[in-house]
């Protein structure tokens, strides 16, 4: 136990001086801040146009339709965090995860290990636990920053159920990026080069966030980057029936969407995810398998030739 | 003797590219998501039949695809053409032999124009095929003609990020922070910006379009948007920085994903979009004038 703690101390350390990993972790941070104001600025401007379109309406001397968008409540200026927790947040994670490993191993600190009474489970729980502390320390200051936001702004109160489901937002926010940083760090132990321990990856972030939604429901890879386009119920007919009720239950990324949208209030009316397993259960159970992965592979690496390839 | 040399090297990285078999993985991967786009577009279209509508506005998802998928591989294959000389330590070993660095970087990026010529060859034709047995009816001449126009900036679109890698992968001193800050970039500019212009726009506001919910015409819509000024002015500004926002008003304009060109002739279609065909170019030629005009050093690590 000893030992993993001096490995995870290490690994955060090692992260903590890494210019790449600090540079995707800053551009996360100041999304983060612009997020809020984003949102705010959409909304107005909505409010804006529906106003020209009433006086258009009254020139005519008709009375304009209601207006399809209706107050947005305060946690829904925060919905862009939803994107850009899929986007930068996954692959800062995903980087994190990749450096935790990868330095490790170009450096030979794998086979000195070995020579030493720790245990492969011992090595793995350390560098697990530098992940999740790491991501955990990061979505903290983007909760904070969040926090600070509905203080500073004098027109949006939360009440305690809004302060609640924020939290709630950022233990599944947690959750989905953690689960891309155990990606990164499974394939940077068992990949034989560095960059298809980056590559790999990377390709299946893409499949996630951009293929498979548009399998189930027809969401277009820009518009899942839109975080109410994104949200537009699928097309109807069979084959979208077929690929819901077989890739929503493994699609984390619209599990970790549809979580996002129910707590920060910018779900459409009726909404329901089309799973037999809650969004918030496919995530503990993505991570649960990746922390089983990420032990195995620990467990099956050669400490005497782990060095990459190229 | 300089085009020997030239095509001696691009010839080299071409065989490398195809025993590492990264070129045949990258164009499975974009052809998968392409086929699979189409489909579901298609399906999702209700399988109406081309007299309804354009028949390669099917093609909107693909174009997104080449968008976001076809940018990241690019980098990926400029990443490869660096590392694999600096990772074996030929760089060095190359400058050894009589030939100028811009040959060999020519070399370099020719082989690699090549590659995505060569991958963008195989998806074009695998979903022209796609599109025709679906929709049941053959490509005309003039569809034809724009599936060769925006395969064209395709390739420019995909060869400015080949450049982006390759630059880093040359330059900078690691090479994982290499990729990885090329990716950060690519992640400003291909997905950040056009996410704050899509999600700024007030019509994104509301399902379906907020000016279509409010049965606003069109000249309407134009005007009020025209009186939100600096807002639209800021909005639209972090929109023009994106190349892929360039790429996509090109092509959604060509193959008549964007309803208003359909039925524009070939000429006036291109010279509306000129300004977009301009900054595909200026990317371009911007990277490679920075690849051609700094020093590498060729020493490695």
């Amino acid at each position: 136990m000893f030992a993993s703690r001096y490995i995870m101390t290490a690994a955060l350390r090692a992260n903590l001086r890494d210019q790449t990993v600090l540079l995707i972790a800053g551009l996360f941070i100041v999304l983060v801040l612009i997020s809020a104001y984003l949102g705010w600025s959409a909304t107005a401007t909505v409010q804006d146009v529906y106003l020209k379109v009433v006086e258009a309406y009254a020139a005519k001397g008709q009375i304009a339709p209601p207006n399809p968008v209706p107050d947005t409540p305060p946690l829904g200026l925060l919905r862009n965090m939803a994107t850009y927790v899929a986007l930068i947040g996954a692959l800062a994670g995903l980087v994190l995860g990749n450096k935790t490993v990868s330095g490790d191993r170009k450096s030979g600190v794998y086979a000195l290990l070995a020579s030493r009474p720790i245990t492969s489970s011992g090595i793995a729980l350390g560098k697990i636990l530098a992940i999740i502390i790491a991501i955990t320390g990061l979505l903290g200051v983007a909760a904070l920053t969040n926090v600070i936001t509905f203080m500073i702004l004098p027109n949006f109160s939360l009440s305690a159920d809004e302060w609640f489901r924020l939290a709630q937002f950022y233990i599944a926010s947690d959750l989905y990026v953690i689960s891309f940083g155990l990606l990164g760090a499974f394939f940077a132990i068992t990949s034989r080069s560095e960059a298809k321990s980056l590559m790999i990856p990377v390709t299946i972030w893409l499949t996630v966030t951009f293929i498979i939604p548009q399998l189930t429901a027809n969401v277009l890879p820009m518009a899942a980057l839109n975080p109410l386009k994104a949200m537009a119920p699928a097309p109807s007919g069979a084959f979208f029936v077929f690929t819901q009720s077989v890739l929503t239950p493994i699609s984390f990324a619209e599990a970790y969407r549809a979580l996002a949208a129910t707590l920060l209030d910018f779900a459409p009316p009726g909404f329901k995810f089309q799973s037999f397993i809650s969004p918030m259960l496919t995530l503990m159970i993505v991570n649960g398998l990746l922390i089983s992965a990420v032990v195995v592979a620990f467990g099956k690496m050669d400490a005497s030739r782990s060095a990459y390839d190229d | 003797m300089m085009i020997s040399q030239l095509i001696a090297i691009a010839k080299k990285d071409i065989q490398d590219a195809l025993r590492t078999r990264t070129i045949f993985i990258m164009t499975g991967f974009l052809l998968v998501a392409s086929m699979v786009s189409i489909a579901v577009t298609h399906t999702a279209m209700g399988g109406r039949l081309p007299s309804d509508y354009s028949v390669l506005e099917a093609m909107r998802g693909f174009v997104e695809h080449l968008e976001i998928i076809g940018s990241a591989l690019a980098i990926l294959l400029g990443y490869r053409s660096a590392a694999n000389e600096r990772g074996h330590n030929t760089l060095a070993l190359v400058m050894t032999r009589p030939i100028r660095q811009r040959v060999f970087l020519a070399g370099k990026v020719f082989a690699s124009v090549v590659l995505i010529c060569g991958c963008l060859t195989v998806v074009f034709v695998s979903i022209s095929v796609e599109i025709m047995v679906l929709t049941g009816v053959g490509l005309s001449t003039l569809e034809v003609a724009k599936l060769a126009i925006g395969f064209a900036s395709t390739g420019l679109y995909m060869t400015a990020f080949f450049l982006l890698g390759f630059l880093f992968a040359l330059h900078l001193k690691h090479l994982s922070h290499a990729l990885l800050t090329a990716f950060s970039i690519w992640l400003v500019f291909v997905l950040i910006a056009p996410q704050i212009g899509d999600t700024l726009d007030p019509d994104n506001q509301a399902v379906g379009g907020l000016f279509s919910q409010l049965s606003v015409p069109h000249a309407q819509e134009v005007e009020i948007m025209n009186k939100l000024g600096t807002y639209e002015v800021i909005r639209t500004g972090i929109e023009q920085l994106s190349p892929s926002k360039h790429f996509e008003r090109l092509t959604f304009a060509l193959w008549g994903i964007k309803g208003s060109y359909i039925g524009m002739p070939l000429s006036e279609l291109l010279s509306a979009k000129i300004i977009d065909i301009l900054w595909l170019l200026g990317y371009v030629l911007g990277l490679g004038g920075v690849l051609f005009k700094r020093q590498v050093n060729f020493t490695g690590d």
